[in-house]
């Protein structure tokens, strides 16, 4: 049975020793914590709590399977918090659905200008993402003073167990299941990987690079505004700074779950594991009373030695296969 | 006559100033293995590109694709003809599975409806059955060798159904086994109906697959000739004709001096090579010809420092060495030249100067710890007039000068370090017969200057002529040395295939 699971293809992957190590840092926490950490409320509560996270982990995984990045999806998420909210507060409409399109509709333009910058500049896309972070970011300042918007309608910050569950794990599902059909069964999905392997093989097969690049920075502006949705319901409040730094938590988790930073690689599964990663890391260090500040810095380890791990599997892979074994005499 | 797939009449393309085809006449053969041979910028490629639509000739020009006049293709109608074009770098997707790419137009085609991951399978492996061949449908196209890549690309283009398949030099990086595969496929293809053009510098795989060979030189259309049993060309006439002047091969050594400057007791790695022993005196030219994948490559690595032997002593001048890396090499004198220039050997981007001095950058510090721009310049000079690079300039981007150029600018780079040992992995791979003749002169005067220098080649000719002692490698190990001066070049190729 080991030997059937060693030559399996699924013990080589990476998701497998992220699993691995998940499994074991669950156990270090369980047992840390005297069982706290493993128990079903904490961890419900904790999934709830980065779901907004792992929403917007779905749009950054496509966009780096397309070869780029996108630094600007938390303000995407806070802009189209800031118009929902004033939406909510102002408009007799507003309801789940109508809320939830108006703020969809706010992150993929967002998305779309960069798409289009990201298009005919022909920058690196973190070069021109940051430029558009800081635009927006302070755009956003400017009209909003700084002013927190709160006291929303009793349909939307009316809490219940169930609500909350429906609201953070319905639309974290809702992401997982649209972005893995796009990816793995639409000719746009395949297009996003082709693109993201040789940009030029794409060309010369007859791809429309534009088109692409408006899918790939529309979805993960959508799921940045969604993303923001989730958060602005579990918090309650918009406010113009509270999300902002938090893409380095979104791009950890793809990049955890093996997503090739140059492009062409990533799956939606190994982000899932990636986004629990990061929750189980951030949420087992608070029970056991480590520091906040502590967090990011064990996010950072953890990221590294997974480099290290895959590049020493990697080398060890090429050294087999070049110089394994006997020459025959 | 047999049916044209397509004529060529009165063609001629402008760049700009430059008059990059003059009047050409071609035809193609449905079914036939045409071969299209130059030097490195003589109008192939241009050729190439009207008849796959991504040029217009100049006015004038009349083509007839199947039947049909008109002025120019356009790439829809080349596309809807079936004109499949594979390029060097084969344009697959590295990351996506060999089914994948081989069905990749089912993305892209609009009349079929998402993504069916059963029809690309079925595609896939359809296609591959016409090929007579089998591969692993579901592993990702980069964990593949550069020949079954190629393969990939092949069942891609016949996945759309492909009447012309033109290939530009395809055999550039495989080993003679998958040579014989793609040659195999190849008369497959031509039994199947279809039109190949094949683009190659290697003369002997040349008069060994084509129907017919078209010679271009300067953009004219030197002559068509039969390639058929009585013999209207040869290797020596074709290599002729691609050059425009005869060029001659004969045995003219540098006699070696008395010095042993590098010594290998054996040497052994792994599976890639065991119980290598040879010598090397001053200012020889020692041969090492095997078969890509005979260990030789890796053996030349071990002797830059850049992969560790597990057992066998290098000795340097009489010294002892072991390298940890190829700086201890580099610091002995040891200067080894890459088979790949592209990936290897040369920053593409930067210009010629860059190219040429960073292996120097110590040498040429000003009392700041600077670089000495003046110095840089004078060295850069130095060497362009040395190896006589024609059109190079300091200031140039290497991407813009043909392959033989770019390989003398990776020597010139080398030579910089004043190497005492240089080591040359196939070093006129890709190149054309008249980039290749002054590459040999290169080899011959520094020898003459006092540097040893080892070749590494699959080339018969290219180690016949330039070696006068050889060695035969084959699966890892040393078959036989063979000094070359005391047989004829056939004597020796025959001990060479033999042997293999």
């Amino acid at each position: 049975m080991l030997s059937k699971l060693k030559n399996s293809k699924i013990t080589g992957t990476h998701e497998f020793y992220m699993v691995i190590a998940l499994a074991a840092l669950a156990v270090f926490f369980g047992i840390g914590t005297k069982g706290l950490f493993l128990s079903g409320s904490n961890l419900l509560n904790m999934v709830i709590s980065y779901s907004y996270l792992g929403i917007m982990a779905m749009g950054m995984l496509v966009v780096i399977i397309s070869g780029g990045i996108d630094m600007t999806i938390m303000l995407s998420a806070t802009i189209s918090q800031y118009v929902m909210a004033l939406f909510m507060l102002n408009s007799g409409m507003a309801n789940w659905a109508t809320a939830i399109l108006l703020s969809l509709a706010v992150g993929i333009v967002l998305g779309l200008l960069n798409a289009v910058l990201v298009h005919y500049l022909k920058a690196p896309t973190l070069i021109i993402t940051i430029a558009t972070m800081s635009v927006y970011f302070g755009l956003l300042m400017y009209f909003t003073k700084g002013v927190r918007l709160f006291s929303f309608p009793e349909w939307f910050s009316g809490k219940s167990d169930g609500k909350t569950f429906a609201v953070a794990i319905g639309l974290l599902a809702a992401a997982v299941i649209v972005t893995f059909v796009i990816m793995k069964f639409t000719k746009m999905g395949r297009k996003v990987y082709a693109i993201g392997g040789n940009l030029e093989g794409a060309k010369r097969v007859g791809i429309n690079i534009l088109l692409v690049h408006l899918f790939v920075y529309g979805f993960v502006g959508a799921m940045g505004a969604l993303g923001g949705v989730v958060h602005l319901y579990l918090v309650q409040q918009a406010a113009p700074n509270a999300l902002y730094g938090g893409e380095m938590d979104v791009i950890a988790m793809a990049v955890l779950g093996g997503v090739n930073l140059a492009g062409g690689k990533g799956t939606v599964g190994g982000t899932i594991i990636g986004m629990l990663l990061v929750a189980t890391l951030s949420n087992g260090l608070l029970l056991l009373g480590v520091s906040s500040y502590w967090q990011d810095f064990f996010i950072g380890a953890v990221i590294l030695v997974s480099f290290c791990f895959s590049g020493w599997r990697a080398i060890k892979n090429r050294e087999k296969e070049s110089k394994g074994g006997k020459l025959d005499d | 006559m047999a049916e044209k797939f397509i004529e060529l009449h009165h063609v001629n393309k402008h760049y700009g100033g430059v008059h990059a085809l003059k009047d050409i006449d071609f035809d193609l053969n449905k079914g036939e293995v045409h071969c299209l041979v130059g030097k490195n910028g003589c109008g192939k490629s241009t050729m190439i590109k009207v008849i796959s639509g991504v040029i217009k000739p100049d006015e004038g020009s009349e083509i007839v694709l199947c039947g049909k006049r008109m002025k120019s293709v356009s790439p829809q109608i080349s596309m809807e003809s079936g004109v499949r074009v594979i390029y060097q770098d084969l344009s697959l997707f590295p990351n996506l599975s060999v089914a994948e790419n081989i069905a990749f137009n089912q993305h892209t085609d609009k009349t079929v409806k998402g993504v069916n991951w059963k029809r690309i399978n079925e595609t896939a492996k359809n296609t591959l059955d016409m090929m007579h061949i089998s591969l692993d449908l579901t592993a990702d196209v980069s964990a593949l060798s550069i020949a079954d890549r190629q393969l990939v690309a092949i069942a891609r283009a016949l996945a759309t159904n492909a009447k012309l398949l033109i290939m530009d030099e395809p055999t550039s990086s495989l080993t003679r086994k998958e040579v014989d595969v793609l040659f195999a496929i190849v008369r497959k293809l031509k039994e199947q109906g279809i039109t190949v053009i094949f683009v190659s510098h290697k003369t002997d795989e040349i008069l060994e697959i084509a129907d017919r060979i078209t010679v271009v030189r300067d953009g004219v259309k030197i002559a068509t000739y039969e390639n058929n049993a009585e013999n209207e060309i040869d290797g020596n006439k074709l290599a002729e004709m691609i050059s425009g002047h005869s060029i001659e091969y004969k045995q003219d050594f540098v006699k070696p001096g008395e010095e042993t400057v590098l010594e290998v007791k054996n040497l052994s790695s792994g599976k890639q090579y065991k119980d290598i022993s040879f010598s090397l005196k001053k200012g020889e030219v020692l041969g090492i010809i095997g078969l890509l994948g005979a260990g030789r490559t890796e053996l030349a690595l071990s002797l830059f420092g850049m992969n560790k032997p597990d057992s066998g002593e290098i000795y340097v001048k009489g010294e002892k060495v072991v390298f940890k890396s190829n700086r201890d090499a580099i610091k002995k004198h040891i200067a080894y030249l890459p088979e790949d220039r592209l990936l290897q050997g040369l920053v593409v981007e930067q210009n010629v100067e860059d190219n040429m001095s960073v292996t120097v950058l110590d040498r040429i510090k000003s009392a700041l710890g600077l670089i000495d721009l003046k110095k840089r310049r004078d060295m850069t000079e130095n060497w362009i007039g040395k190896l006589d690079i024609k059109s190079a300039k300091p200031g140039v981007s290497a991407s813009t000068m043909s392959g033989g150029n770019q390989q003398k600018i990776v020597v010139a780079k080398w030579l910089a370090t004043d190497p005492e040992i240089l080591i040359l992995d196939q070093p006129t791979n890709g190149i054309d017969v008249a980039a290749k003749d002054a590459i040999y002169k290169v080899i011959r005067s520094l020898a003459e200057s006092g540097i040893s220098v080892i070749i590494i080649s699959d080339e018969i000719p290219e180690i016949y002529y330039n070696c006068p002692r050889a060695i035969l490698m084959h699966k890892g190990r040393v078959k036989s040395e063979i000094d070359c001066a005391s047989m004829s070049e056939k004597e020796f190729s025959e001990v060479i295939v033999n042997a293999q």
